[in-house]
């Protein structure tokens, strides 16, 4: 059964791993680049005092673009292993019909689809760990200045995008079993994951934010992110021109982040999420190739 | 014939598509190495048929025995029995020689050499990808993949459909070559009466879902007759046998009738009648069923 998967999929298999080395190719030397004038700006700050204040405008501002470039295209890549690898596994081949020859030899269709959903969850976890830990190392410097844990930043790095790979590959082989047609798969792939993502990130995230009440001069802490700030309280602030008035009126801000330190536990916690979903997916598709009719 | 060991067996086998009846009340029994032809018209429910007795559907309601035991999944009964689908499926962008390998790892019992040597004989290219072959070499190849199992039961659905002539002649020709060598029972389905006869030895008729006849073909052609005579009321022949058609014109009554007995009657002129005008009879038949009751041909004849 390993053998049918590998000969089926070997092209792909290749194909990412081709894509993986130009991936490799395009941000580890702009990542060295980025590390190195990161060194320089924090070791000019250190000697002789210049630019502490914007460390970050000098190491990221004139790469903006690129930097934001890359983040989106690591954004993606969970969704392009569902598009490309899940959606046709099984859907490909009720559209060319070779179930037929596959379910009539001497396997079973309980180990042929317990194969295929493991080689291709094994490999998404691969392929997709392989872009991950690229993009880990790539972020290291920005994560120094702008820390970890903000929406796209998170996103792309750590383990959680394994986790949202191996889901999307999950998923579009359950749509692809369920329509039995590529494109409606494929479809069902986009805008489920999608709504998964969004609704996580947006709204699950930050139910691991801090919130609390400090000075009203005061802000989230360094490296955190932000999910809102309010000034709060105080009285006759009206006629405040000043942050430093309206503090000096008992006004005070209330904050909520998500702090830098939080990274690896929501990292955590998201990746259990979507490896679970992931799993009830395979079970679902396991239930639909063993039950339904041919 | 209650001797005989059967390769298949059905009671009461039932397939409702939604509202659809795909196949209703089949009751068969196919004795162990027949070659059958399944044959009926398009929609008559022979796909349906040969995809319950492999497993691939499971029945509404009755069940179906194959070598014994109920079609399922598991690896004794998939390395018994052969299937070629009606389409032909084969992946398109690898060579005959490339199923041949897929085929070894999928099955514990594996003849590539048999297929190879059977492929080279017919003069099919082992190492070209099979969309890039005729329809007629994709039909051997998909034929040598099942054969390389070594089933029992051999399950081709409309193989035949998609060939020209000379190709099908091969492919009954090889079928025919196989059957001889060893004890493997043959269910083909098709709608080309013609090229069946050939190398079937057992039919099993389909009309509108349900089974007209079942039996082997030297009893079909013993049990039949063309009565000829004057123009005249059927009613006395109906009540005597099973009448399948009747032809009236202006100065004749024709009757395609299954006989149980003599025809005493002496103004019925009796002749033996062809297999395909026995079928064509039958398939014909089928409209006036609709509007009434009629005695049916279940089971063995």
């Amino acid at each position: 059964m390993t053998y049918l998967i590998w000969r089926l999929h070997r092209v792909h298999a290749i194909a990412a791993a081709v894509v993986i080395v130009a991936v490799a190719a395009l941000i580890v030397p702009t990542g060295i680049a980025i590390a190195n004038s990161y060194h320089h700006a924090v070791m000019n700050c250190s000697v002789s005092h210049v630019g502490c204040g914007g460390i970050a405008f000098t190491v990221f501002g004139n790469n903006s673009v690129f930097t934001s470039l890359v983040q989106d295209l690591a954004m993606a890549v969970p969704l392009v292993f569902g598009i490309l690898w899940g959606a046709p596994l099984v859907a490909g081949e009720f559209e060319a019909g070779t179930e037929d020859f596959a379910w009539t030899q001497g396997v079973t269709r309980r180990r042929w689809v317990l194969t295929n959903l493991g080689w291709a969850l094994l490999a998404a976890a691969a392929w997709g760990g392989a872009l991950a830990a690229l993009f880990t190392w790539w972020r290291g410097p920005d994560n120094a200045v702008d820390g970890p844990v903000k929406f796209i930043y998170f996103d792309v790095q750590g383990v959680a995008p394994i986790a949202y790979t191996v889901f999307a590959v999950a998923l579009g082989i359950a749509a692809g079993a369920l329509f039995r047609r590529v494109v409606p798969a494929i479809a069902t792939t986009l805008v489920a994951f999608a709504a998964v993502r969004i609704v996580t990130a947006l709204y699950f995230r930050p139910l691991f934010a801090v919130t609390k009440n400090v000075s009203a001069l005061a802000g989230p802490p360094p490296l955190s992110y932000s999910l809102g700030q309010d000034v709060l309280g105080g009285s006759n602030t009206a006629a405040c021109k000043t942050l430093r008035c309206v503090a000096a009126h008992g006004a005070y801000n209330h904050i909520s982040y998500l702090p830098a330190s939080r990274f690896w536990p929501v990292q955590g916690v998201e990746s259990g999420i979507f490896l679970v979903l992931a799993l009830a997916l395979a079970i679902f598709t396991y239930w639909l190739i063993t039950t339904r009719e041919a | 014939m209650s001797s005989e060991a059967l390769a298949i067996e059905t009671a009461g086998l039932s397939k409702r598509y939604g509202a659809a009846w795909g196949l209703q009340d089949c009751s068969i029994d196919v004795p162990e190495g027949r070659i059958s032809a399944l044959v009926g018209p398009n929609g008559a429910g022979k796909t349906t048929l040969l995809r319950l007795l492999m497993g691939l559907r499971r029945p509404t309601s009755g069940e179906a025995r194959v070598l014994g035991r109920a079609p399922a999944q598991d690896e004794d009964f998939l390395a018994s029995a052969g299937f070629l689908a009606q389409e032909i499926p084969l992946y398109r962008r690898f060579s005959a020689a490339g199923h041949l390998r897929i085929g070894a790892h999928l099955n514990r019992r594996w003849d590539a050499a048999a297929a190879e040597q059977r492929l080279t004989a017919l003069r099919v290219p082992l190492d070209r990808p099979v969309h890039s072959l005729s329809g007629g070499q994709r039909a051997q190849v998909a034929l040598s993949l099942a054969l390389a199992k070594r089933p029992r039961i051999l399950l081709l659905d409309e193989p035949l459909a998609a060939l020209d002539p000379l190709a099908r002649r091969e492919f009954l020709t090889s079928l025919a070559d196989v059957t001889v060598e060893g004890d493997v029972t043959v269910v083909l389905s098709s709608h080309l009466v013609h090229d069946l006869e050939r190398v079937c030895n057992h039919l099993i008729l389909l009309t509108a879902s349900r089974v007209r006849l079942c039996a082997d073909i030297d009893d079909v052609l013993g049990g039949h007759r063309m009565l000829v005579g004057p123009r005249r009321s059927t009613a006395e022949l109906e009540r005597l046998f099973t009448v399948v058609k009747v032809t009236q014109t202006e100065r004749q009554s024709r009757v395609l009738a299954r006989l149980d007995g003599p025809v005493l009657d002496p103004a019925w002129e009796v002749s033996e009648v062809g297999l395909e005008d026995i079928i064509l009879a039958y398939m014909s038949e089928d409209q006036a069923v609709a509007a009434g009751p009629l005695s049916l041909a279940g089971g063995t004849a």
